[in-house]
């Protein structure tokens, strides 16, 4: 018998992102970190969306699109488990190289003088572009 | 449970207008001696004394103050209180609420009204006098329907006076001003004077009392309309 | 779409001042929908006409596809509908119990057991007078009597106020149950924090009319404040394309707000030189500040 795993998930209503984009984020985060593993279940909707405090709408729109992408199981009835997937182990290296070279841009422009502030809108400027304006430019 | 919330709501009222109109019936019985002097000039019997004491005055203008206050409450006081919101969009008709209330108070006015109707004829062998329990209940019929007639302006005050104390104060000074119409000369032969109909010098037949259950039930209805289309 | 609100051109005029204007409401039943607007906005009186308090001027209008302007209808849709109202005053005279036994008769969905864990949990003791209870303790007993009737769409107006934080967590996460179980919430806040946590949808009403109708999902998604920063003055017009809802200028500085096209707006700054361009998102609060002083501006 599969316990409910007590995981939860922080959303920030201003952040420019639809919640349910970032819930699915943090789930498949939560996977490649190992926090989550395939067969565990996930907290039924109306049960994630109180302890989150969020509409279920948010929660219900996240797990289908996460089964869409095959990340999530949906079982009738039982609730939402996560799904084995052999691309897991390559996301976590994705994100520490990843992390590595955010960690040396970062490097790079605090010995330019730049503060704190100063990187982070940086980089959150750039996440809100559309791919193609950074291809364009 | 409308009439449960009715009956709460009135309870406080009703029973200190029923122990007031009880007691003060039965003070009136039991210091007959001493009382008799200071409520008429002239010598009089017993039961003229009580006529007096109760039909006529003291006792009488009591009851219309007690059976107006019973009239007071309703949703306009809800706005007041704030509770309008709740029992407006309970899903029931502002008739029954209208009705409910209705029914309820002209229930409580001729309970008190039948209460001297009971005390006299009952407590008078205790000071060695008698009361006809026929003349008792004479008084008790012109009273309940006086104090139908009474309730239903009150009732209407309720409705068309929002506030705590102005509803009360305009169906005062609508008997006040009744009283005194009712005083000028000539007047009489068109309309009723509810105080002389209350101690029976007044006319009193059949078609008296009918003229007065109309005269309440319409007051009662045009507070319904009042209520039923009005915007809260 | 299943709309368990719907109004057409919903209108209530005293005497010359229009409090609602025309109202097209569309509230879904499976969203959460947040009510937002100054005090004097028209909120509560829609409130009203949509619960047969108020008799609308004219237009019309459904709840639970039930006409609001028939009396029967009304009243028949009022047994699946709770409304916790901004006063938040119950009967004094009633203790708690007697109050939760009257409000029961007339709610054939009620359920006693979703009303004893309820006043379980809110500690709400069962002999106490309403006139003795705090006015949080009132306003959890409101809540009580709404949510165990059961009701197919819950109507709140300014359902926080004055809880402390605690309890506003504890009415968040209850909303957020019910609402998962299949209660329609509509709700009218100042708490624009709360709103921008819990909503699908927010309706942004001024003056009486519907200023805004938007998903919040939408809102993180396409919605932008672009600040740029020029070496001289550059001209406004430059930014007028389709999607943008506001320029304003002031010395070299330049802000965008944008719905649509931000690409469009920069690839424009850039091509005028623009020294600094910086794209944020728009809060709800900023949202709505911008819509209800824009109803004093010229708009675009």
């Amino acid at each position: 018998m599969t316990v409910v795993q007590l995981v939860t998930f922080k959303l920030n209503p201003q952040a420019g992102q639809p919640l349910y984009l970032q819930l699915m984020q943090q789930i498949r985060h939560a996977i490649d970190t190992g926090v989550l593993r395939a067969g565990d279940q996930l907290p039924g909707i109306r049960t994630l969306a109180e302890e989150i405090v969020v509409s279920h709408n948010t929660v219900a729109k996240a797990y289908s699109e996460l089964e869409h992408d095959g990340v999530l199981e949906l079982r009738h009835g039982s609730g939402a488990f996560i799904r084995a997937k052999s691309g897991s182990r390559l996301r976590s290296e994705k994100l520490r190289m990843g992390q590595e070279r955010v960690r040396a841009i970062v490097e790079t422009l605090r010995d330019q003088g730049l503060s704190e502030d100063e990187i982070r809108r940086i980089f959150e400027t750039e996440l809100l572009y559309p791919r193609q304006e950074t291809a364009r430019r | 449970m409308l009439l449960y919330k009715g009956w709460l709501e009135s309870r406080t009222r009703f029973l200190l207008s029923a122990a007031t109109i009880a007691g003060l019936s039965a003070l009136f019985v039991f210091m007959n001696r001493d009382a008799r002097a200071a409520v008429t000039d002239r010598d009089v019997t017993y039961v003229q004394y009580l006529w007096s004491a109760i039909y006529k005055g003291y006792l009488r203008d009591i009851f219309v103050v007690v059976v107006l206050l019973l009239g007071m409450g309703g949703l306009g006081r809800e706005q007041a209180y704030g509770t309008a919101g709740f029992t407006l969009t309970l899903p029931v008709s502002r008739w029954r609420h209208i009705v409910t209330r209705a029914a309820i108070g002209l229930v409580e006015s001729t309970v008190i009204a039948l209460l001297p109707a009971a005390l006299l004829p009952l407590l008078s062998p205790v000071v060695n006098e008698t009361y006809s329990w026929s003349l008792a209940l004479h008084f008790a019929v012109l009273w309940a329907f006086g104090g139908a007639f009474i309730f239903s302006i009150g009732f209407l005050a309720s409705v068309l006076f929002i506030g705590e104390y102005s509803a009360p104060i305009a169906g005062v000074a609508f008997l006040f001003a009744y009283s005194i119409v009712t005083d000028l000369p000539g007047v009489e032969r068109y309309v009723i004077d509810i105080h002389d109909f209350m101690k029976a010098t007044g006319p009193h037949g059949l078609s008296t009392l009918a003229t007065i259950t109309a005269s309440a039930i319409t007051l009662i209805a045009v507070a319904g309309r009042i209520t039923a289309k009005g915007d809260f | 779409m299943n709309y368990v609100i719907e109004t057409h051109d919903l209108t209530k005029r005293f005497g010359t001042f229009e409090a609602v204007s025309k109202l097209n409401l569309h509230v879904a039943a499976e969203h959460v929908t947040g009510f937002l607007g100054r005090n004097g906005a028209g909120k509560s009186t829609t409130i009203k006409m949509l619960l047969g308090m108020t008799r609308p001027t004219s237009g019309s209008g459904t709840v639970l596809g039930c006409a609001i302007t028939d009396t029967k209808e009304n009243r028949e849709m009022r047994r699946q509908v709770a409304y916790v109202g901004e006063d938040k005053q119950l009967y004094a005279y009633m203790t708690v119990d007697q109050l939760i036994r009257f409000t029961a008769s007339f709610y054939p969905d009620w359920s006693d057991d979703v009303a004893q864990r309820l006043r379980r949990q809110y500690q709400l003791p069962g002999n106490r007078k309403v006139k003795a209870l705090s006015k949080g303790m009132r306003t959890k007993l409101a809540l009580l009597l709404a949510l165990a009737r059961r009701p197919a769409l819950l109507i709140l107006d300014e359902p926080s106020e004055g809880l402390d934080p605690v309890s506003i967590e504890e009415l968040l996460q209850t909303l957020m149950g019910i609402a998962a179980e299949g209660t329609a919430v509509f709700f009218s806040s100042h708490q624009i924090a709360e709103v921008e946590r819990i909503a699908d949808r927010i309706c942004i009403l001024d003056h009486g009319k519907l200023a805004a109708d938007l998903s919040l999902d939408e809102l993180r998604r396409d919605y932008r404040r672009i600040t740029l920063g020029f070496a001289m003055r550059p001209p406004e017009h430059v930014f007028e394309v389709p999607g943008v809802s506001r320029i304003a200028t002031s010395g070299r500085q330049v802000v965008v707000l944008a719905h649509h096209n931000t690409d469009e707006i920069v690839a424009r700054a850039h091509g005028l030189d623009a020294a600094s361009v910086d794209v944020a998102p728009l809060t709800l609060r900023e949202l709505f500040l911008e819509t209800v002083k824009a109803s004093n501006d010229v708009a675009l």
